[in-house]
C-alpha cells in the first residue's frame, strides 16, 4: 500500500540522515539540546555535550544532577523528552541495534541474575552480543580472583562490580558508559576497579565516561572532568586545566580583576571558601583549588543558581 | 541457540517445573480416570435410548451406577482442574518474563548487550511458549481421552460436550493468557501485580470469547425435531421450541396463547397435551458436527486477542524504561 511505502521511505531516509558517513569519525558521544523530564520535574535542561577523545572522562554531580539520566539516554534506557543523543553518529532511539553494538554499559547496580554463575553471565553475553570476547572476560576475572562457577548472589559487592565491568569491557566496544559503579564499593575495591578500567581504556584506546560522586578517585584516573548540576553542564575541562584555572580564597581576600567568582561553600573546617575561575593576570597570588573544591564550588553555584563575576562584585 | 535455551530454562526453572508438574499430574489423572471408567465395562446398549418400554440389559443399572460414581467423583473434577490449567500455566510462565527483569533490575544487561529488545523478547517468549505447549498438549490429549470414556455414546471430535474443558481450546487459552501476562508484566514491571492483572485480563478475554461464541452459535443454529433416541448429547442445544403446522417456530408461551380456553387450567397455564397434539417439539441447536468449526472460530477469536497483546508487547518493549 502507498502509505506503507511512504513510511518505509521515511524510515530509510531517517536512517541515512542519522548514519555516519562511511569513513567519517563521528564523535563518540553527542548530546544536543537534551531535555529529560520526569513528570514536571526536569532532570536535564537542554544539555549540549560532545565527547570525542579517547580516555577516561569523569561525569560528576550530586544526586539528582542528571548523570544517570544522561548515560541512560545514550544507552537507550531513558528516552529524551526533547533534543537528541548520538553514539558515533547513531541515534540509539532510532537505530538501537547499531547504537548498542558500539556501547559497553555498566549500570549503577550490577545487573546480574542472582541464580546464574559468573560463567553463565559470560555465556549469556556471548549469546546476545556478536563479537563478545569471552576468553578476555574470563582471563580478567580469573586474574582478579572472581570464581567463574560461583553464583552472582554469592559474590561480594566488589566482585559483582568487576563482573559488570568485565562484561562491558569484553564487548570490545570503543565507547564505555559507567553509571556510578564505584558508589557501593569499599576503597580497596574502588581502587582495583579503577585500575582495571584505566588499563583497559588505555590499552584499547576507547572512550569511557565514568559517572561518579567520589571526586578523590577520579582525580588520579580521569583525563577530563564534566560537572553536572541541576540538569545543566557546569564545567567541562581537562583535569589539568580545571586544577590550573581555579583558585580558592576566603571572604575579603583581594581578588584578581579578571577572575570570576564561581561560588562559595563551607570547607571541612567550617570555614567559608570562595572558588574563583582565573583569568590571565594575577593568577599566581591565589592558592590553587583541589579537584574536590572545584567540584564543590560549581555545585554550590548551581545551587545558588547564579554566578557573579569578580568585576561585578 | 543452545546456550540461550539452557539459560532461559535455568532462569525460569521453578515456574517451568511447577507448570510441567501440574500438567503432567493432570494428564496422568485424566488417563487413570479414563482407564477406570473403561474398566467398568458398561456395554454400549446401556447408553442407548431405552425406548418407551425402558428395555435395557439387566446388568445396566449396577454398571452404570459404578461408572457414574467414578465419573462424577473424579472425572468431572479432573476436567474442571484441566479447564483452569491453561490460565495458571500461561500466567506463571508469562508474567515473570519481563516483570521479573524489571523488578530485579536485570533488564539493562540483556537490553544493552543485545541491542534489539524485540529479538530478545521474541526469543525468550518462543522458548517459554514451547514449554507451554509441551505442558498443555498432553493435557489436551488426555482430556479428550477422558471425555471419550466419560461420554462413550458420542464422538468427542463431533461433540460440544465439555467443550470448555478439553481439546485444542485449552492450548489456545494457555497461549493467550501467556501473551496477556507478558504484556501485563511489561506494563506493570512487577511480578505480583502482573499476575493479578494478567489473571483478570485473561478471565475477561476468556469470557469475552465465550460471549462472542454465543453470537456464532446464534448465527449457526438450526432447528431439529426433538428426538429422544438421539438425546442431543453431542449438540449445542440452545432452546426447546414448538413448530406450528404452518412452519412458524414458537416458544411454549406463544404456542400456548393460541390454544382454546381451557377452564381446567389456572390463569396463564399452558395446555401441554394440546401443544403436543398441534405442534412438533424442535430443538434450536448447533449440531455436534459443527464442533470443529466452533473450535476454529473460538481459537481465532482468542488468538486475535493474544496476537494484539503480543504485538503491543513488541511495540512497547522498545521504549520501556528499565525501572
Amino acid at each position: 500500500m502507498a502509505w506503507r511505502r511512504v513510511l518505509r521511505y521515511g524510515r530509510r531516509m531517517s536512517q541515512l540522515v542519522n548514519a555516519p558517513l562511511p569513513g567519517s569519525a563521528a564523535p563518540a558521544l553527542v548530546a544536543h539540546g537534551l531535555v529529560k523530564r520526569y513528570g514536571r520535574q526536569p532532570a536535564l535542561r537542554g544539555l549540549d555535550l560532545v565527547i570525542d577523545e579517547p580516555g577516561l572522562i569523569a561525569l560528576v554531580g550530586p544526586n539528582g544532577a542528571g548523570k544517570s539520566t544522561l548515560l541512560k539516554a545514550w544507552v537507550g534506557l531513558e528516552p529524551p523528552s526533547a533534543g537528541h543523543v548520538a553514539v558515533r553518529g547513531v541515534d540509539p532511539w532510532r537505530d538501537p541495534a547499531r547504537a548498542m553494538a558500539l556501547i559497553g554499559y555498566v549500570p549503577q547496580a550490577p545487573a546480574l541474575y542472582e541464580g546464574f554463575t559468573v560463567g553463565d553471565h559470560l555465556a549469556l553475553a556471548l549469546s546476545l552480543r556478536r563479537g563478545f570476547d569471552r576468553s578476555y572476560a574470563e582471563q580478567r576475572l580469573r586474574e582478579l580472583g572472581v570464581p567463574l562457577d560461583r553464583r552472582a548472589g554469592q559474590l561480594s559487592g566488589g566482585q559483582r562490580a568487576q563482573v559488570g565491568l568485565a562484561l562491558a569491557l569484553a564487548t570490545r566496544a570503543r565507547v564505555l558508559l559507567l553509571d556510578e559503579p564505584l558508589a557501593s564499593l569499599d576503597p580497596l575495591a574502588r581502587r582495583e576497579f579503577l585500575h582495571v578500567l584505566v588499563d583497559a581504556v588505555r590499552a584499547d584506546g576507547s572512550t569511557a565516561l565514568l559517572s561518579s560522586h567520589v571526586v578523590t578517585d577520579i582525580e588520579q584516573a580521569c583525563d577530563r572532568l564534566i560537572v553536572l548540576g541541576n540538569g545543566r553542564k557546569l564545567l567541562d575541562a581537562s583535569i589539568a586545566s580545571a586544577l590550573e584555572r581555579h583558585a580558592v580564597g576566603s571572604f575579603g581576600a583581594s581578588i584578581p580583576r579578571d577572575a570570576t567568582l564561581i561560588g562559595d561553600f563551607e570547607s571541612a573546617e567550617r570555614a567559608r571558601i570562595q572558588l574563583w575561575r582565573l583569568g590571565e593576570a594575577g593568577s599566581e597570588r591565589l592558592p590553587r583549588a583541589t579537584l574536590e573544591e572545584v567540584v564543590l564550588g560549581y555545585l554550590a553555584a548551581s545551587r545558588a543558581d547564579e554566578i557573579t563575576t569578580g568585576k561585578a562584585a | 541457540m543452545t546456550t540461550t535455551i539452557r539459560l532461559t530454562l535455568k532462569l525460569y526453572r521453578f515456574e517451568i517445573a511447577a507448570v510441567l508438574l501440574a500438567s503432567f499430574a493432570l494428564a496422568v489423572a485424566a488417563l487413570v480416570v479414563a482407564r477406570l471408567l473403561d474398566n467398568v465395562g458398561v456395554p454400549a446398549a446401556c447408553f442407548a435410548y431405552p425406548g418407551p418400554e425402558g428395555s435395557q440389559p439387566a446388568v445396566c443399572p449396577a454398571l452404570r451406577e459404578t461408572w457414574s460414581t467414578i465419573g462424577s467423583r473424579f472425572g468431572v473434577r479432573v476436567l474442571q482442574l484441566i479447564g483452569l490449567l491453561p490460565i495458571g500455566a500461561g500466567l506463571l510462565l508469562g508474567a515473570p518474563l519481563l516483570a521479573r527483569e524489571l523488578e530485579r533490575g536485570t533488564a539493562p544487561l540483556p537490553w544493552t548487550l543485545s541491542g534489539s529488545r524485540r529479538r530478545w523478547l521474541l526469543t525468550r517468549a518462543a522458548i517459554l511458549g514451547v514449554v507451554l505447549l509441551v505442558a498443555l498438549v498432553p493435557v489436551a490429549l488426555a482430556s479428550e481421552r477422558l471425555e471419550a470414556s466419560w461420554n462413550p455414546s458420542v464422538d468427542p471430535a463431533k461433540s460440544f460436550l465439555d467443550d470448555n474443558y478439553r481439546g485444542p481450546i485449552l492450548i489456545v487459552r494457555g497461549i493467550v493468557t501467556f501473551s496477556v501476562a507478558v504484556l501485563a508484566g511489561l506494563l506493570l514491571g512487577r511480578q505480583l501485580p502482573a499476575l493479578i492483572v494478567g489473571f483478570g485480563a485473561s478471565v475477561i478475554i476468556v469470557l469475552g470469547g465465550l460471549a462472542m461464541m454465543d453470537r456464532w452459535y446464534d448465527w449457526s443454529a438450526v432447528y431439529e425435531i426433538a428426538d429422544s433416541a438421539k438425546n442431543g448429547y453431542a449438540d449445542h442445544v440452545m432452546d426447546l421450541l414448538r413448530r406450528a403446522p404452518d412452519g412458524r417456530v414458537l416458544t411454549d408461551e406463544e404456542a400456548g396463547a393460541l390454544a382454546p380456553p381451557n377452564p381446567e387450567l389456572p390463569p396463564g397455564g399452558i395446555d401441554g397435551t394440546w401443544l403436543d397434539e398441534h405442534f412438533v417439539q424442535v430443538w434450536l441447536l448447533v449440531p455436534g458436527d459443527r464442533y470443529p468449526d466452533a473450535v476454529v472460530v473460538h481459537s481465532g477469536l482468542l488468538l486475535t486477542a493474544g496476537t494484539l497483546a503480543a504485538f503491543a508487547s513488541l511495540v512497547l518493549v522498545r521504549r520501556r524504561r528499565p525501572a
